[in-house]
């Protein structure tokens, strides 16, 4: 028994038939900061996947145990209500249905998983306001559909604000950075940090150190060709940033 | 009042009209060649003296009665949006061949009248033009005159050549695949054409071969009062691939032409066949006298998993064409493509399309129509997409669009969709809309006289199907589509 | 033969049953004789429909051996006086019709606002006959189900909004089926909105009791002088042994506007045919539709639109959820005739299949004779955004609330397009509860009432 909050052991995946993910191992306590960088194509957002139950992929061995319950056994949506959080890298345009509408969903099939009862109109209304301004997100983006017609900014904002309200225990930011200005990057990893607590944790996927300067990893790992081939702390990414990841592949390809 | 937009372009849009339905149809001459043609009619015997004159064996005579008996019960189809005069089918010839020799088994046996007529067409018909790196079976109306490398094709394993040879050569492999896509149960047209098919090209690309050049045939109906009936038949076994085009002209002859042609097509396992039509029969004067009435049946069975059939048409020709070259779409991840221009201009009508019948799984199929109206003319597309019940994953996409030249001219579209299985995607659109003043007026300021910008607004709106032509034929279709459409401004 | 058979039979029942019809007033009668006389000539000449599903063909509907109220015996009067359609829950002017037969409600008989006149035919003041008799007659013999309904019609309404006169309130004709024995019932409604005239139409379909067939072959007609305006929205949500064959034809004079919005919401069967004629400059018409199908009901919605004016609009858009064994079809024709100048035409039919078993077919047609056009049509068959579901039950939403919310959003642009904000919002709410698997009969839905009055 550990207070881990995440244990994936020797997670294998793949899709349509290709394997992608060869053997991932990785251990996350609460209130940890992970950052998984790689180069293109390593396997990072089909890791992001595979933990978020993305039908797209198939799993073909491992485990994934969270909080000691057995993740991949579990709906898409009944991971998010074990406090799983995805922020996705290309969030999902969805004509017709409001934010609003959208999350009122969201926060009462959780509760309803939880046991608990549905949150009067008012509460929601105010939990909502409460949670905008975390991210500093426009009012009338609430009664717009999910995503649709969002800058690249807003629907990456609207992501962490999804995450405020929903209170994960684990959240994984898949390329969060990408398609962000300095300044949206700037709200953007404020509004992670501030829901930081000593309780949950975050899996912070990117490609660059750019966004590591805002969000501070305690470990970084290096995933290549579907493994994780190197673990470090936040000197690592550092050192990726400077000498890039050729020699990473040498080495590894040299093996 | 002065037309200050172009300057350079002295005509009223009325002479401009004028002008287009004045433009000379550039293949309308007629050969001088001795030609050997039954008296008009159709009766069993007629299609036993053409079954004798072929010398053929029992079994294709008794496919050709059955197909006239079951052609004597039917009535010719009124579905279409034609208005199809009717046709005396016993003023007809069925049978016309060029007075030559039975078979030519070289060039100098061959009419140099004839020769002279295809070279006038374009064709390459002799071998120093090799070059070109075409072969080509030639038929001068009903009968298959020449077919070039064969010697070539031959060391491949490769069969090109005139179906009656084939039935010669190789009978069982035409018996083992006559009538299996376009059964003569299928229609009218494809009943008459069983019953008194004369010739046409037989092709058979064996396991694994990549035919090396383009295989072509030039149909030409010379013989006045004559029916042109030609059948073709593609075999493409697994592995193969070949490139097939068919090129239409016929003389300028005051009465109407009937050519009911079938073309079956089958494609095994990962084969593909790309057929590439530019036709360009004579489409009647001005007032609508004359011209060719086609009436084709085309259809190829993609049989094989992952086998692959593409279709592209060029319709610029005939009075009246009634054609949806088809696919079935049976083995696994099968491909079917449609692409096709249709110009109709004066009196043309065209009700052209396609079907594509989705029966495996994963099956895929494109089509792109584009329709150009012009005259008096009346321009359909046509188009059938199943999705039977068992076949899972099945995409289509089908864009049809029309453009119209004129306001005495029609442009209509017809499609069907099926879907009896849920996971299929379906997409259809399309959009009927007129040359864009907008567009001609941008070209005119910058001196592009506006017959000269209507061909190139044109050419660029059917661009997407004009690519899918090979090379050799893209040039000419392009012309073709400059000459049918000269002047023709709205 | 099949046709023969079955449309036959109502004729021969009508035709040896001349002592029960006696005293049928005018314009009803001349419209049965029109009926009767056309009937044999139509009944010969009768195909089969090929773009629809078999079971929405004429021939089909008619076929069983329905009762015919010929003797036009009130059966529900009481019913109906007191039922109230809670559907939209919307204060409108009341017109029930059980069976075939016409109620108007009091208020509307005896205080309808100025300009508005609704009457049954039965009791048409005689200033209306010849007008009235005039309008029936355009459509008395198109085809044979119209020319059944000629033959067979007992009653109907007629609304009429005098020029110039702006009618707040819908009129709403609530048609209630209700029986112990399997019935054909023949209904008809004419709508002449005079030039400049405004008015909005709600039509209900509604079944009561389970197990009885009943088959609605209804007309309606709308004419629209110049500049007047008429919104027609037509719910369905009846049961699944209610079959319906719905014809309604319009004729638009120049600046008028008509909106046609179907909703299938329950029932068995049913066939719609618009026919849509655009014949003055300048005008504008717009179907749009919705079908939530399920079990093994069957919708088919066949437009023909016609324009034959200069600078007029249309717009199509239909929209299907099928599930189960259910079966959809759509047939849209838009035909520009020649000189209907700066015609803007627009179609879209976008169609989700949920169930294995589900099936549609679609048709969307362009016969263009114009060059001054703008025409354009897409239909689309496929799956719920898979991508979107994904994210949604990423984000904590069950598998089959994200599929429902997903739906929802698909027809929403549909529904939006109601123009009338009550009705539009109360048909969110339907759309909804229909989604959420109420099997949306009568004793389910928003008119809970119903049953209450049906049943004393």
């Amino acid at each position: 028994m550990t207070d881990n909050l995440l244990t994936v052991r020797n997670l294998r995946a793949g899709i349509e038939g290709k394997e992608i993910l060869r053997g991932i191992d990785l251990t996350i306590r609460p209130g940890e900061v992970h950052a998984i960088m790689g180069p293109n194509g390593s396997g990072k957002s089909t890791l992001s996947g595979v933990l978020a139950g993305d039908p797209r992929f198939t799993v073909t061995g491992g485990e994934a145990i969270f909080h000691g319950v057995d993740l991949l056994a579990l709906s898409p949506a009944d991971r998010s209500h074990e406090g799983l959080f995805l922020s996705f890298q290309y969030p999902v345009e969805i004509p017709g249905v409001t934010m609003v509408n959208f999350m009122r969903a969201a926060v009462n099939a959780k509760r309803k998983y939880l046991g608990e009862a549905p949150m009067s109109a008012a509460d929601f209304l105010k939990l909502m306001r409460q949670k905008r301004a975390i991210v500093e997100l426009d009012n009338k983006l609430a009664s717009r559909s999910v995503n649709e017609g969002f800058s690249g900014g807003e629907k990456k904002r609207n992501e962490i604000f999804q995450m405020a309200v929903l209170e994960p225990c684990l959240s994984i930011l898949d390329e969060t950075d990408s398609g962000l200005d300095i300044d949206a990057l700037r709200i953007v990893a404020g509004g992670v940090n501030k829901l930081r607590t000593d309780k949950n944790a975050t899996i912070v996927i990117t490609h660059y150190q750019r966004l590591l300067d805002y969000i501070k990893p305690d470990f970084v790992h290096i995933l290549y060709k579907g493994r994780i081939v190197y673990s470090g702390g936040p000197e690592l990414a550092l050192e990726l940033e400077e000498k890039g990841y050729d020699w990473i592949k040498e080495e590894v390809d040299k093996q | 009042m002065k037309d200050n937009i172009n300057t350079d372009e002295p005509l009223s849009n009325d002479e401009l009209l004028a002008r287009a339905t004045g433009s000379e149809y550039k293949y309308g001459f007629t050969s001088d060649i001795d030609t050997d043609i039954i008296p008009a009619g159709l009766s069993e015997d007629v299609i036993r003296l053409i079954s004798a004159r072929k010398g053929e064996p029992e079994w294709l005579l008794d496919f050709r009665l059955a197909a006239y008996r079951y052609w004597l019960t039917l009535e010719p189809p009124t579905w279409a949006h034609l208005n199809i005069p009717p046709i005396d089918f016993q003023a007809i010839s069925y049978y016309a061949a060029p007075k030559s020799k039975d078979a030519p088994e070289s060039l100098d046996e061959v009419d140099p009248q004839l020769i002279d007529t295809f070279n006038r067409l374009g064709i390459p018909l002799e071998e120093q033009k090799m070059l070109s790196g075409m072969a080509v079976d030639a038929v001068m109306d009903s009968v298959s005159v020449h077919t070039t490398h064969r010697e070539r094709l031959a060391e491949m394993g490769i069969i090109f050549c005139s179906f009656s040879e084939a039935v010669r050569e190789y009978p069982d492999l035409v018996r083992k695949y006559l009538g299996k896509v376009v059964s003569y149960r299928d229609n009218f047209y494809a009943a008459l054409n069983s019953a008194v098919f004369s010739d046409g090209s037989f092709v058979y690309i064996p396991k694994g071969v990549r035919c090396p050049m383009e295989l072509s045939t030039y149909f030409r109906i010379n013989a006045s009062g004559t029916g042109q009936f030609e059948r073709t038949l593609i075999v493409a076994d697994d592995d193969a691939y070949v490139s097939y085009l068919e090129g239409c002209t016929a003389p300028m002859r005051d009465e109407n032409q009937l050519h009911a042609a079938i073309v079956e097509i089958i494609v095994e396992d990962r084969a593909e066949v790309k057929y590439s039509t530019v036709q360009n029969w004579y489409a009647g004067d001005a007032e609508g006298r004359g011209g060719v009435y086609n009436f084709v049946t085309k259809r190829g069975l993609c049989r094989g998993d992952y086998s692959k059939l593409s279709w592209t048409q060029v319709e610029t020709g005939s009075a009246i064409t009634w054609k949806y070259p088809s696919c079935i779409l049976a083995g696994r991840g099968a491909t079917g493509e449609f692409y096709s221009v249709a110009v109709t201009n004066n009196m043309q009508q065209a009700d052209t399309g396609t079907k594509m019948i989705h029966i495996g799984s994963d099956t895929h199929s494109t089509i792109v129509s584009k329709g150009i109206s012009a005259g008096h003319s009346q321009n359909s597309y046509r188009g059938l997409v199943k999705v039977a019940p068992g076949a899972e994953g099945v995409r289509n996409y089908t864009q049809c669009d029309s453009l119209l030249l004129g306001s005495n001219c029609g442009a209509h579209t017809f499609p069907v969709i099926e879907v009896d299985n849920r996971s299929a995607v379906v997409e259809h659109e399309a959009t009927t809309s007129k040359i864009s003043e907008d567009q001609l007026f941008y070209c005119n300021q910058r001196g592009i006289p506006t017959e000269e910008a209507i061909a190139l607004i044109v050419n660029g709106y059917a661009k997407e199907v004009m690519n899918k032509l090979p090379m050799e034929f893209a040039v000419e279709a392009r012309k073709l589509l400059e000459i049918t459409l000269e002047g023709a401004v709205g | 033969m099949k046709a023969a058979q079955s449309f036959g039979q109502y004729l021969a029942l009508w035709v040896d049953n001349e002592a029960l019809r006696q005293g049928v007033p005018e314009p009803l009668a001349t419209l049965n004789s029109a009926g009767a006389e056309a009937l044999p000539a139509l009944i010969e000449a009768y195909r089969a429909p090929k773009d629809v599903p078999r079971a929405c063909a004429a021939d089909e509907l008619f076929a069983p051996d329905y009762g015919v109220n010929l003797a036009h015996h009130d059966m529900h009067a009481s019913v109906a006086e007191a039922f109230h359609c809670g559907v939209p829950n919307l204060n409108s002017h009341l017109v029930v019709v059980a069976n075939d037969v016409v109620h108007v409600s009091a208020p509307l008989r005896d205080e309808a606002p100025a300009g508005l006149k609704v009457y049954s035919l039965r009791s048409l003041p005689s200033e209306y006959v010849g007008r009235a008799g005039e309008l029936l007659a355009l459509h008395s013999a198109d085809n044979v189900a119209v020319a059944m309904n000629s033959l067979l019609l007992g009653d109907g309404i007629y609304i009429r909004v005098e020029p110039g006169v702006t009618v707040e309130r819908p009129v709403q004709i609530v048609n209630i089926f209700h029986s112990d024995m399997p019935m054909l019932s023949s209904r008809r409604v004419v709508v002449d909105a005079g030039e400049g005239a405004s008015l909005r139409v709600l039509l209900c379909d509604h079944s009561q009791g389970a197990g009885v067939q009943h088959l609605n072959n209804q007309v309606v007609q709308v004419h629209a002088a110049p500049h007047a305006s008429v919104d027609l929205y037509d719910i369905e949500e009846s049961s699944a042994d209610t079959h319906r064959l719905n014809q309604l034809f319009t004729h638009q004079e120049h600046d008028s506007r008509v909106v046609v919005s179907p909703t299938f919401l329950h029932g068995g069967v049913t066939a719609n045919h618009y026919g849509l004629n655009l014949t003055g400059d300048h005008a504008e018409a717009e179907v749009t539709g919705l079908a939530i199908c399920a079990d093994k009901q069957q919708v088919a919605n066949n437009v023909v639109l016609r324009h034959d004016c200069e600078h007029s609009t249309s717009r199509q858009l239909f929209k299907y959820a099928l599930y189960d064994e259910a079966r959809g079809s759509f047939g849209g024709k838009v035909v520009v005739e020649h000189g209907a100048r700066f015609t803007d035409a627009s179609q879209t039919n976008r169609n989700i299949l949920v169930s294995e078993k589900a099936r549609m077919d679609a048709s969307p047609q362009l016969e263009i004779y114009c060059d001054e056009v703008k025409a354009s049509h897409g239909a689309t068959t496929g799956q719920l955004d898979e991508r979107a579901l994904f994210y949604m039950q990423a984000r904590g939403i069950p598998a089959d609330e994200a599929e429902r919310m997903l739906t929802q959003a698909f027809m929403a642009d549909v529904v939006d397009n109601i123009g009338y904000e009550v009705l539009r919002q109360r048909m969110h709410v339907l759309v909804e509860k229909r989604l959420a698997g109420a099997s949306a009969s009568c004793e389910t839905c928003a008119s809970a009432d119903c049953s209450k009055y049906t049943r004393q």
